[in-house]
């Protein structure tokens, strides 16, 4: 029977509810976004006792369904103000979905200055002081936290940078290597540290896989599905082979890849760092260049990044670290970019919200453009060891902009811009100023029809059919994003009809409902509206769906691009 | 007329071996279209889903006569993704 658990941080303790009949229907973002949204009060400080962090598996996670095993993470955002969402894999999701937990939600905050660790199993959830971790950073302490209870267990941590508070903390999971991945943006991080909670580990020892209410309907579901991933050329053949980083090529072809923090469009040392090169040094180091971050991850898109000598250096080294350490900041050397990466996973901060705000350190001169082993000590000996400095670094790229008066600073509601500029990609662009979550690329994922031909064609540098296009990508992606399902099967889903039909069929199948297409809609909408209403009650108005003046100022070569949306056209965004 | 070509990923193994930087410099005739300037490398048309001269985007059905000119970049990916 599924469940919800809920951790009281004020009195230690934690208790066990019946699932609500409005959120039978809901996991994933749905229902984190519909918890915040019903029970956080959205003045709160986001680190304060009132806020909540809410963990949800998705509505298929647990299941035998190809990338089911995303995990949901929502809070209000410290660094955006609003509310937030985020995810990523490993596997966690799995077994809190095997447990039965439909929504685990962490609230209040400790009396006294300790700091805790939460172990859930099948019969028991403790709470206990912790120690041994603290200060340490997520590889070490998956590594301990595993070799504890002589298991894999699920493991959701947090490193130094989320212990001290700081607004580019970033939520790791352990993945099933017990290596890293990130619920990465919006300082979550800082939420799990305002309420002094080390980490989270699951035990599902005991608990049988979770079974659909209707198992034939299910596995022929379930079988079309896979079938959609595995025929789409991007999700069978170039994301496994190539991951995210193949970007950096077709970004730089159509000058949309943001270099030196954002002044043009192309990096002239793009190939460097692109991911064809990547794919041959992987694969000449005897590294990995196909891998998963869950075990039901069928696309693979992930990779094992190996140092000169063949050891581990990182995985899941994605298009955007790699773009924003790269092009943004001029650094052309791949290994100090996967140095950096490994540091950032470990020290647990957001790999998009750290490369951004270096670029405008760069800019301001704390450091100069270029310059990855002095990038890498900043990491790791001024915002790893929460140094003055490191203080300041680790608040993001507003935060930054702020304190060294630098004009272009790339933020939509205080939060870095990513991996493509909006005034060369403007349905992106429509997104960053959009989205409930702040500058968020995968809320409204444009570059698929703006670049890549995916779902058709819809011109990058023309402002027709922009809104509308970012608006419907955003109210499936809250679709998508509720499901558990690894947002990556959007790429079949804009073009193969069985897809999006057999997962409906598939979400029907588990709980033996009947959900229609247009019910998947109206979720995604209603989740949208009500994180908008969210953002409005907490202060975020519509001048905060807006980009920061120097993309209407300065044009970007080599089109000479430039943002030229109106508030108005763009306050149209929410007509539905 | 000189075209520059750029290949990308997987159709990057049409490049020729002494290419350097995943692009080759054609000769090509003045009326030459883009699947004449990927025929001269022997890259089937049908294995390219992303096609770019300028860097703007040459889309289907227009990109099978598009007309290059002298000194045109045309860059060819096939379907990829990421994000
Ligand atoms: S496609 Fe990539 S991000 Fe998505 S589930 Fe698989 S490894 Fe994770």
């Amino acid at each position: 029977m599924d469940k919800i658990v809920r951790i009281n941080m004020a009195d230690l303790s934690s208790r066990i509810e019946p699932v609500p009949e409005e959120w039978v229907g809901l996991g994933g973002r749905a229902l984190t976004s519909t918890i915040v949204a019903t029970e956080v009060p959205p003045t709160c400080h986001a680190l304060g006792p009132s806020n909540k962090l809410v963990f949800a598996p998705g509505l298929l996670s647990g299941t035998a369904a190809a990338n089911s095993g995303r995990l949901s993470a929502g809070a209000k955002s410290p660094l955006t103000g609003g509310i937030k969402e985020s995810n990523a894999g490993g596997t966690a999701a799995k077994m809190l979905a095997k447990l039965g937990i439909k929504a685990l939600i962490v609230e209040g905050v400790p009396k006294e200055d300790k700091w805790y660790s939460v172990h859930v199993t099948k019969n028991a959830l403790t709470i206990q002081e912790e120690t041994e971790t603290v200060g340490k950073g997520n590889y070490c302490l998956v590594n301990t936290v595993q070799a504890r209870f002589g298991l894999p267990v699920g493991v959701i941590t947090i490193g130094p940078v989320g212990e001290m508070k700081m607004l580019s903390a970033n939520i790791s999971v352990a993945d099933p290597e017990s290596r890293i991945r990130s619920l990465g943006r919006g300082g979550l991080g800082a939420v799990m540290g305002s309420k002094k909670l080390k980490f989270i580990s699951i035990d599902d020892t005991g608990t049988p896989p979770v079974m659909p209410k209707e198992a034939v309907k299910f596995k022929e579901a379930a079988r079309v599905f896979a079938k959609t991933l595995l025929d789409h050329p991007v999700s069978g053949q170039g994301l496994p082979k190539y991951g995210t980083n193949v970007l950096v090529n077709i970004l730089n072809e159509a000058g949309g890849l943001p270099t030196r923090n954002f002044t043009s469009g192309q990096f002239a040392a793009h190939d460097k760092i692109s991911g064809e090169t990547m794919y041959e040094t992987i694969v000449a180091r005897g590294g990995t260049p196909t891998h998963g971050c869950h075990a039901g991850c069928q696309i693979q898109c992930s990779q094992v990044y190996n140092d000169k000598n063949g050891k581990y250096v990182t995985s899941g080294f994605e298009y955007e670290t790699i773009w924003g350490l790269g092009a943004n900041c001029c650094i052309e050397d791949l290994d100090d970019i996967a140095e950096a990466d490994h540091i950032m996973d470990d020290i647990g901060c957001d790999s998009i919200e750290t490369a951004v705000m270096f670029g405008v350190a760069m800019e301001a001169g704390v450091l100069k453009f270029g310059d990855g082993k002095e990038m890498v000590r900043l990491l790791r000996e001024e915002i790893g060891k929460g140094t003055p400095l490191g203080r300041v670094l680790g608040g993001g790229a507003g935060q930054v902009g702020r304190i060294y008066g630098v004009t272009r600073v790339p933020v939509v509601k205080n939060q870095g811009i990513p991996a493509y500029d909006p005034r060369a990609v403007k349905g992106i662009g429509v997104t960053y100023a959009m989205a409930t979550m702040g500058a968020d690329h995968t809320s409204g994922y444009a570059i698929a029809t703006n670049i890549l031909n995916v779902g058709g064609h819809v011109d990058p540098l023309s402002k027709t059919g922009q809104i509308e296009l970012a608006r419907n990508l955003q109210i499936a992606t809250a679709a998508i994003d509720s499901t558990g399902m690894c947002l990556f099967i959007a790429f079949p889903a804009l073009d193969i009809p069985e897809c999006l039909t057999s997962l409906i069929d598939m979400i029907n199948a588990r709980f033996g409902i009947n959900l229609t297409g247009d019910d998947v809609t109206a979720l995604g909408k209603a989740v949208l509206k009500l994180e908008h209403k969210f953002n409005l009650e907490a202060g975020l108005s519509k001048e905060h769906d807006r980009l920061p003046e120097f993309f209407s100022k300065e044009t970007i070569a080599p089109h000479n691009a430039i943002w030229d949306f109106t508030p108005e056209e763009l306050d149209t965004f929410w007509n539905f | 007329m000189k075209v520059k070509l750029k290949l990308f990923a997987t159709l990057q193994e049409y490049l020729p071996a002494d290419s350097a930087g995943g692009q080759v410099m054609l000769e090509l005739p003045d009326t030459a279209t883009v699947p004449d300037a990927l025929g001269a490398l022997g890259v089937p048309m049908n294995l390219t889903h992303i096609l770019f001269v300028n860097g703007r985007h040459v889309l289907r059905p227009e990109r099978e006569t598009f007309r290059l000119k002298d000194g045109d970049t045309l860059s060819a990916f096939p379907a990829i993704g990421g994000g």
